[in-house]
């Protein structure tokens, strides 16, 4: 059995406007990244990259997108990421970029980092926070998110000494 | 503190004695003489586990990885507590090894363009952080065409800053330091740089961007910068040559490609990407930085994109992440050596090393004593 390789992209969209969370969609994101490939790499890198492209995963919270792409065109595909500048969408632009946080060769692994990831951004959350509200909210969401991780794996822990420290 | 220079420029017995490299009074060290590869010296064994890693080869700095090989770990290990500035007057280099060590792979994003708008820029920073960079450098450019003969005094990041944003995946915060470029159409114009102009000295990294071939060849050859502008707006108006570029090379200078235009706009990305391939060339990827210029925090751009942007620009992958990480760390340590009186001495005072560290360190400098003995 031949395994057909593939690369996971796990990026950010980071934006200014918060407004413009509402409208991050799956076939939107699908539709940018496309015509970002076109602008480019023309007709042949889209087609390189469309082999099995696909938007596996978008969370319109924190703006984190996962990518799907063929290994052997992976960075033809990454190259053109730099050149997205906005999100488009029924006539409204929302200036944007994608930062990519994490590439890996399984769903799995990008799964994992990005809950390493989160819980950093929760606790950067919880340092920066003023409110008492604020701060028992955030403390409360990294107690639950510690719950789920302990049953899972043991590789969070160092993650789970950081907060027993604070 | 005083520095004494023996016979040849050798720094006396007495003088290594007092700044005890391996006794940790934590002061920067000025070794001006072409440091030898040799595993003892006459002096400390501090010294000799410098002198084993050697980073200089032409009297340019040249940065500590891939040059010389770290001789052990252990030699490396005696580094990091040696903290050391090396310059000479005619060669100029240094061993700035408490960066090296500390800021292994670090990013730095070494052109973010000023604005007096306070709020803008701290936003641009907050960016940078928080895509990972540590250290971000604020241009100031000077343009002597538009009749503006004074450059402006840098601003202190210290006090437009009153708190900087933390670094994302590292506990420290964003380092910022100041940049200046001088846009250069006419030989009048360098004058700034030969002269021991008050104003350049304030700042840490000196940019020129030459816009002929002559002032290129002068900038690669005589200039006292540490980064050459490549011009992405336009197309390039000369051809590079062989000579200057590797005269640039052998002196530690950078060339600088600027990312942001080519992000914005198609036709500036066709003159970015054929620029910086012929560039590249004649260059085969070294010495080559990239930088964002921007102006807005949305024009930023994460590390790894960039290195990935890189790939388009015509270099390998290991050259595109060093041209956004050692390369732009090692265009800070050339800048550094300007700070130094005359070009010779340059003391600093380390920063304070916690006492956990303390623990670690002092058995290995007495392991290498013994080694010695």
């Amino acid at each position: 059995m031949v395994r057909f390789k593939s690369r996971y992209l796990l990026c950010e969209i980071v934006v200014d406007d918060p407004l413009c969370r509402q409208i991050i969609s799956q076939g939107l994101v699908h539709s940018t990244l496309k015509e970002a490939l076109i602008r480019a790499h023309g007709d042949f890198g889209f087609a390189c990259c469309s082999v099995s492209f696909a938007v596996k995963y978008v969370n319109a919270y924190t703006g984190i997108v996962l990518i799907r792409c063929r290994k052997a065109f992976y960075q033809l595909f990454w190259s053109s990421l730099p050149f997205i500048t906005c999100l488009e969408s029924r006539g409204q632009r929302f200036p944007c970029f994608f930062n990519t946080l994490h590439v890996s060769g399984t769903i799995r692994t990008c799964q994992k980092y990005l809950i390493q990831y989160n819980q950093k951004q929760l606790l950067r959350l919880l340092q920066n926070s003023t409110s008492d509200v604020e701060r028992k909210l955030i403390e409360r969401s990294i107690r639950s998110s510690l719950e789920d991780v302990d049953d899972e794996e043991d590789g969070q822990r160092s993650s789970e000494d950081e907060l027993e420290h604070q | 503190m005083d520095w004494v220079y023996g016979p040849n420029g050798i720094l006396t017995k007495t003088t290594i004695t007092r700044c005890k490299l391996g006794g940790r009074t934590g002061d920067w060290v000025v070794w001006p003489f072409q440091p030898k590869i040799c595993s003892t010296t006459p002096y400390t064994s501090g010294i000799s586990c410098l002198s084993a890693l050697c980073i200089v080869q032409g009297g340019s700095f040249l940065g500590i990885e891939h040059r010389e090989p770290v001789r052990n770990y252990k030699s490396l290990r005696a580094m990091r507590d040696a903290d050391a500035v090396v310059s000479a007057p005619s060669t100029r280099f240094v061993w700035c090894l408490n960066y090296c060590f500390s800021s292994m792979s670090v990013f730095a994003d070494l052109n973010v363009s000023y604005t007096s708008d306070v709020k803008r820029l701290q936003s641009i920073l907050e960016t940078a952080a928080h895509l990972g960079y540590s250290t971000v450098a604020i241009n100031h450019i000077a343009d002597f065409q538009e009749k503006k003969k004074e450059i402006d005094k840098p601003v202190c990041p210290s006090e437009l800053f009153p708190s900087l944003p933390i670094v994302q995946g590292k506990s420290k915060p964003i380092k910022v330091v100041t940049r200046l470029t001088l846009i250069t159409s006419d030989p009048s114009h360098c004058n700034v740089l030969r002269s021991t102009s008050p104003r350049t000295k304030l700042y840490d990294i000196v940019a020129v961007f030459p816009k002929t071939e002559k002032l290129f060849h002068a900038a690669c050859t005589s200039l006292d910068v540490d980064l050459i502008c490549i011009s992405v707006t336009e197309k390039q108006p000369f051809y590079f040559r062989r000579p200057p570029i590797n005269a640039a090379i052998e002196r530690g200078i950078f060339f600088e490609l600027v990312y942001t235009p080519s992000i914005k706009d198609s036709t500036m990305r066709r003159y970015t990407i054929s620029n910086a391939l012929s560039l590249m060339q004649i260059c085969k990827g070294k010495n080559v930085i990239m930088s964002s210029s921007a102006e807005r925090p949305l024009e930023l751009r994460g590390p790894y994109d960039v290195a990935t942007l890189g790939l388009l620009f015509g270099l390998s992958e290991a050259d595109a992440k060093a041209a956004v990480s050692s390369n732009c760390r090692a265009a800070l340590l050339h800048g550094e050596t300007r700070k130094t009186a005359f070009g010779i001495v340059y003391t600093m005072k380390k920063h304070q090393v916690t006492v956990t560290e303390e623990k670690e360190t002092v058995p290995v400098c007495k392991k290498a004593k013994t080694e010695e003995t």
